[in-house]
């Protein structure tokens, strides 16, 4: 059953990721100004741009230069970044770890602080550690988590010294200056998502505490503690598995922003230079790597649910 | 008296001195940046001070005075009308071991100029490259010129490796004669790149520091947090930030970076800017100094031309500025809306001089694109004004680059026959001195036919913790440059 849930969902990647490419295409030729001008900067001469155009592939038509990009990226390759003339592969491989280490830091954040929050919430609702978790997950949501990070960093980085201001350095180099480095980004990363969590966590552990079965349990004697720790949390993780699949692919998005205030050198930070310098093969080849992780992040979501919630299978 | 641009027949002798300390090169220097380069070919736009960590030129500049051509790879060099003949360095390597000499340092400028890169255009009058022995090079010119010399200083006249160029490897680690070559064990890809110091080094007795460490930091504020923390030793401030740099307990040197103009463009027949009348009724409207407080505090200097005194072409009888927006405003009666483009670096100063305009019943439309599209409408002709980067170091590149009818900074493709006869005669003058007046005329006429207005100097800053290192010394115009060899490791 599982297997043919899979097959399905894998099966609905490949228009997905179809579309995907013909927007990323499309949308990166709309970025006006031409390209081979930028690369020759001010002292360019038409004639020149014209000839690094023609160089470049831009002189042929739009549908022959997306069927090279499709073909390239069939076989695996994104093509080479203009400006580094590097591969674009390399560039995002190159990028690609801060970027995780930052969302899964992220991600962890929000799971963690986000159920705690909502199951303490909901085990006394109406309560004051309720309201407390109501007014932090307002703040959470209302605070843009670039901001939050700069006032980590002034506070507990440059005034207490307790973190480093670059944030970023290789597990290979030092894994505890690795993880030491990763703590406040990924809080500044994961508080909106923890305030999100913290709220669809309460209501649907109000909701599961709720249930018959929860109140048969309760009148056999069975310890609150041993319901809500055995019991409850299971079926609360199937809805709150969407929430956190929803919120790991904004939360990207979130540390695209925040690579920037804690120096990790990020593909977001790749991303947001190769779009000023309209970088085209490196904007369409992290943009399409994102929208690829994106879609996995949602397929695993709905693995995950399957697994949690029998009848969500096909049947 | 202004500077002679360049030396014929220099010594080789260094300018640097040991700092007496009898000691060798110790102690690793962090240097905060904007960005990494994204790659370390020569003649790509691969920053402008960081490439001076492993690379040279054949010569220098004085960072006091970058009209100021020293020695560098090459100890003498000739110029005539037809050629400029160098003498190199017979004790230089390149970091991959391959000796420096005139076959690499032809292989180099000729690599640069086939790329069509951006700074191609800086040596195109090398007609030919002959090397008659291996220390000497010979540029054989397509036409007289003071400017190639300026050029080669620059980051068109980098010399790498040419090995290292062929098999590609050069586009991530730079393999060049300078004092530290690349250490793949202090790098960590994207955010840092580790300099070691290069043990076979020409001038090794006059390097400070062991390893320099380059470390991009996007974000102005995480610069100046990170200096605070001395998590890097030294790095690039915004001078708006100077300030609140220096009470933070840091040292802050700002310099002269960049110019920038306000050309005006539209000058064609049937143009909106195409009366000299309106021209400089234009220039008169608007308030340099009001402009310069636009940046605040020490951001901008407002001049009233290109080249200051002391500088090669500059020209002490044009007027200084005059701001009189009444005298300005009938002049302007009827001037049709005009056009701009800005992009995010200078869309403030765009804006404040729509508003000076504004004040004087022009209209100007001030539009912010990016950067691509900045440089294609510039091109295209379509815009009454612009504020241009002027970067050229010399008159002659500066005219070339903007005022002459066939200059790519001039879409209207017009000059008046005394520019043209007064560059004409300037460009022909084959003696560096002797061609100073003539470009100072030049200077004059522009200026006169207010093809120009509100010069304006750029200012950047450097910031670096008292005590931490030493030897700090900017490069004036070259934004973001310091003199690396002379950096100290404090205490």
């Amino acid at each position: 059953m599982l297997g043919r849930l899979v097959g399905f969902r894998l099966m609905g990647i490949v228009p997905q990721l179809a579309l995907v490419s013909v927007a990323i295409f499309l949308l990166t030729y709309l970025i006006p100004g031409s390209p081979a001008a930028v690369l020759l900067g001010p002292r360019a001469t038409p004639e020149g741009i014209a000839e690094l155009e023609e160089r470049l592939g831009l002189d042929q038509p739009l549908v022959v230069q997306f069927v090279e990009w499709v073909g390239g990226v069939l076989r695996g390759d994104l093509g080479t970044s203009w400006f580094g003339n590097k591969p674009v592969t390399k560039v995002i491989s190159e990028h690609l770890l801060p970027t995780i280490s930052l969302t899964v830091g992220g991600i962890l954040v929000a799971i963690l602080l986000g159920m705690s929050a909502g199951i303490v919430a909901a085990l006394r609702p109406g309560a004051l550690l309720d309201r407390i978790v109501g007014l932090g997950t307002a703040t959470g949501l209302a605070v843009p988590s670039f901001w939050l990070g700069v006032i980590l960093l002034g506070y507990l980085a440059v005034q207490l010294g307790w973190f480093p201001v670059l944030s970023w350095t290789p597990p290979s180099q030092d894994v505890g200056l690795w993880l030491r480095g990763l703590v406040l980004p990924s809080i500044a990363v994961g508080i909106a998502g923890s305030a999100v969590i913290a709220r669809h966590t309460r209501s649907a552990m109000l909701e599961t505490l709720a249930a018959p079965y929860v109140q048969t349990l309760r009148a056999m004697g069975t310890p609150r503690r041993t319901i809500v720790a055995r019991y409850a949390i299971k079926n609360t993780m199937v809805p709150i598995l969407s929430v956190i699949a929803f919120q790991l692919s904004t939360l990207i998005a979130a540390s695209f922003v925040v690579e920037q205030v804690f120096t990790i050198p990020g593909i977001g930070t790749q991303l947001i230079n190769a779009v000023a310098r309209k970088d085209v093969p490196v904007v369409q080849g992290i943009t399409l790597v994102v929208a690829a992780a994106v879609i996995m992040i949602y397929l695993l979501a709905d693995i995950g649910y399957a697994l949690l919630n029998p009848r969500a299978r096909p049947q | 008296m202004a500077t002679v641009l360049a030396i014929t027949g220099c010594s080789s002798s260094s300018d640097n001195s040991d700092d007496g300390s009898g000691q060798g090169p110790s102690g690793t220097v962090r240097v905060g940046i904007e960005e990494i380069p994204s790659q370390w070919v020569p003649g790509t736009d691969n920053g402008y001070a960081w490439v001076r960590v492993p690379y040279e030129t054949l010569v220098g500049r004085a960072p006091d005075d970058p009209t100021q051509i020293s020695p560098q790879l090459a100890t003498k060099w000739e110029q005539t009308p037809e050629s400029i003949t160098f003498t190199l360095r017979d004790d230089v390597t390149f970091h991959d071991g391959t000796p420096f000499n005139a076959e690499a340092a032809k292989f180099n400028l000729e690599y640069v100029i086939e790329q069509a890169g951006p700074f191609s255009a800086g040596l195109s009058s090398i007609s030919s490259i002959e090397t008659p022995d291996e220390l000497t090079l010979v540029l054989n010119l397509a036409r007289p010129t003071q400017s190639l010399l300026s050029a080669l200083t620059g980051r068109g006249g980098v010399m790498a490796s040419p090995a290292a160029i062929e098999d590609g490897t050069i586009d991530d680690h730079p393999v060049g004669t300078g004092p530290w070559a690349y250490d793949q064990s202090l790098s960590v890809p994207g955010s840092e790149v580790g300099f070691s110091l290069y043990d076979g080094y020409w001038d090794i007795d006059n390097v400070g520091v062991r390893q320099i460490v380059l470390v991009a930091i996007d974000d102005s504020d995480a610069r100046i947090n990170a200096l605070l923390t001395g998590e890097v030793d030294l790095g690039d401030v915004l001078v708006a930030q100077a300030d609140q740099a220096r009470d933070g307990g840091l040292e802050v040197d700002v310099f002269p970076g960049v110019h920038y103009g306000l050309l005006l463009l539209d000058r064609g027949p049937g143009g909106a800017l195409e009366d000299l009348a309106v021209r400089r009724a234009t220039c008169q409207s608007i308030d340099s100094e009001g402009l310069a407080a636009v940046g605040g505090g020490e951001y901008l200097t407002a001049t009233n031309q290109r080249f200051q005194e002391g500088e090669y072409g500059h020209n002490g009888d044009i007027p200084p500025l005059k701001f009189d927006a009444t005298a300005a405003e009938p002049q302007l009666d009827g001037v049709p809306p005009l056009t701009m483009l800005a992009f995010e670096q200078t869309q403030l100063f765009a804006e404040a001089i729509s508003g000076m305009l504004g004040e004087v019943g022009v209209t100007l439309d001030v539009q912010t694109v990016t950067a691509g599209e900045y440089f294609t409408g510039w091109y295209a002709g379509t815009n009454s004004m612009g504020l241009g980067d002027n970067t050229d170091l010399t008159p002659e590149e500066w005219y070339t680059r903007w005022f002459a009818a066939d200059a790519p900074g001039n879409p209207a493709g017009v000059e008046s026959p005394e520019l043209a006869a007064a560059a004409e005669k300037a460009l022909a003058e084959t003696g560096v001195a002797a061609a100073e007046p003539l470009w100072s005329d030049v200077m004059g006429i522009i200026a006169q036919e207010s093809l120009v207005c509100n010069e304006t100097i750029v200012n950047q800053a450097m910031g670096y913790k008292p005590g931490q290192v030493e030897g700090v010394q900017t490069v004036t115009w070259e934004a973001s440059s310091v003199v690396f060899k002379s950096l100290r490791k404090g205490n």
